[in-house]
């Protein structure tokens, strides 16, 4: 991926947009506003190929965070603009296997382990991260003790890193 | 806060879901350098890049390249437009146009931003050579008025030399008048005392009403001194008769009084006197003559 090459900028875009659109959208906008933010970051990504750093981690990985990052900004603005209160609690995306980071059958399992957490564990780590909730927000909504969260959302973490580690075995 | 439970914030810090405090000790502790957190932590954003993206993923890689090879084109275009200085105002009337419009002020606005750096550094230099030339010049001022002082001072020198001159000249002619006079009256003066080598001489001149004396070999007179000019006569013993000074080297020539009128001359005589006169010698007497009878 280099800045100057349209050909890298296509492949990026038919690479990963589908899966950072559905991230997106999962902020609470529609479909023109997810569009509009991926379209935000994989400009930018292209165009500043340089700051990517392999040892932070994957391509996916940085697109995400860029994406997630993009999507909050968005939905700050749009909460000042509309002045909302708070964003909508997460949707559910529909288990689509087809083009989603680097295999289907990852992106099966992921969402397989996620399908399998505990209930109140995947309603913590979607809240904590499909929000703009910070810590003590998150605990109010949830209507739990902050040390409770926390002990949810990285149990819910450890299962999924564990479900990837053995998709990789 | 110890390495395990920084190990334990990982999860929450790959889904940035650290309050403040906890962030801040774990950039610190990352900062320092810790292979095992860096490792746990990329492994961790791994896990939270899947999770992000398990959901069911939009169709619309292809729609989303249109759109963005639209922007790629408009880009190349304001590119090179401003490569060409041919941008003209438009109306921007879609998103696309918008982004690629913005992307040509902010490269203008780079220019823009580069040439105000260049022209505060050239107003530096500037101001900086500008002061420069400015304390030369003071210097030189200052040095033209160091000499034109100098040349003050020797101007006020030189007048009072040629005063003191003009002086001479004037003593000189009428000593000359003196001794031109068919009635001259000289006296020699011998030394006297402490001035062995000295001598003098007093010219009269009834005729012309002038009295002139001239030494030779009298040393300067001492500060808040003078020597003075004394006819002595036999009714009235010592009258004062001028004061004037010596210079080392030359001779002297200064005016004196006409004898007192009616009496017998008898000496002619200079002692050293305080600079104001006396009137009577108090004084040493270095030159002495005897007035001979008309």
């Amino acid at each position: 991926m280099a800045a100057g090459d349209a050909h890298a900028l296509r492949s990026l875009t038919l690479r990963y947009s589908g899966m950072l659109i559905a991230l997106a959208m999962r902020f609470g906008g529609d479909q023109s506003d997810a569009e509009e933010v991926v379209a935000d970051v994989l400009w930018q990504a292209w165009s500043d190929a340089k700051s990517y750093d392999a040892g932070r981690g994957s391509v996916a990985a940085w697109l995400v965070m860029l994406a997630r990052s993009r999507a909050i900004d968005r939905l700050r603005a749009k909460k000042a603009r509309q002045a909302r209160a708070a964003a909508n609690p997460p949707g559910e995306a529909a288990p689509d296997p087809a083009s989603i980071v680097d295999a289907a059958q990852r992106a099966r399992i992921v969402r397989a382990a996620v399908a399998s957490l505990d209930r109140d564990e995947r309603t913590a780590l979607e809240l904590a991260y499909f929000s703009d909730l910070s810590q003590s927000q998150v605990a109010q909504r949830l209507g739990l003790p902050l040390g409770t969260v926390k002990t949810r959302i990285r149990g819910a973490m450890i299962k999924l890193r564990q479900a990837l580690s053995g998709q990789r075995d | 806060m110890d390495h395990q439970e920084l190990i334990n914030l990982l999860p929450l810090a790959a889904i940035d879901w650290l309050d403040p405090d906890e962030t801040r000790q774990l950039e610190e502790h990352l900062r320092g350098g810790c292979p095992q957190c860096e490792a746990e932590l990329r492994a961790w954003r791994e896990t939270a890049a899947a999770f992000a993206v398990a959901g069911d993923p939009a169709d619309t890689g292809e729609h989303l390249w249109q759109r963005l090879e639209a922007r790629l084109h408009t880009e190349a275009a304001a590119v090179h437009s401003l490569t060409h200085a041919a941008a003209r105002p438009r109306r921007l009337t879609n998103v696309g146009e918008r982004r690629a419009s913005a992307g040509w002020w902010q490269g203008l606005a780079a220019v823009c931003a580069a040439a105000a750096v260049l022209l505060l550094v050239y107003n530096r230099i500037i101001a900086r050579q500008a002061r420069q030339a400015e304390v030369h010049q003071l210097q030189q001022l200052e040095s033209l008025s160091w000499q034109l002082n100098d040349l003050r001072s020797e101007l006020t020198a030189a007048q009072t030399e040629t005063d003191t001159l003009r002086k001479v000249l004037s003593e000189r002619a009428r000593l000359d008048r003196v001794l031109m006079a068919p009635d001259l009256q000289l006296t020699r003066l011998g030394p006297v005392g402490p001035a062995h080598n000295a001598g003098g001489v007093v010219a009269v001149s009834h005729a012309s009403g002038a009295a002139m004396i001239q030494t030779f070999g009298l040393p300067p007179a001492p500060p808040g001194k003078a020597y003075e000019l004394w006819w002595i006569t036999s009714q009235s013993g010592p009258v004062r008769a001028g004061l004037f000074h010596a210079q080392q080297g030359r001779s002297s020539v200064a005016p004196a009084s006409m004898p007192p009128a009616g009496q017998r001359l008898m000496l002619a005589a200079v002692t050293l006197e305080p600079a104001a006169g006396v009137d009577k010698p108090t004084g040493d007497m270095y030159l002495k003559g005897v007035v001979e009878r008309e």
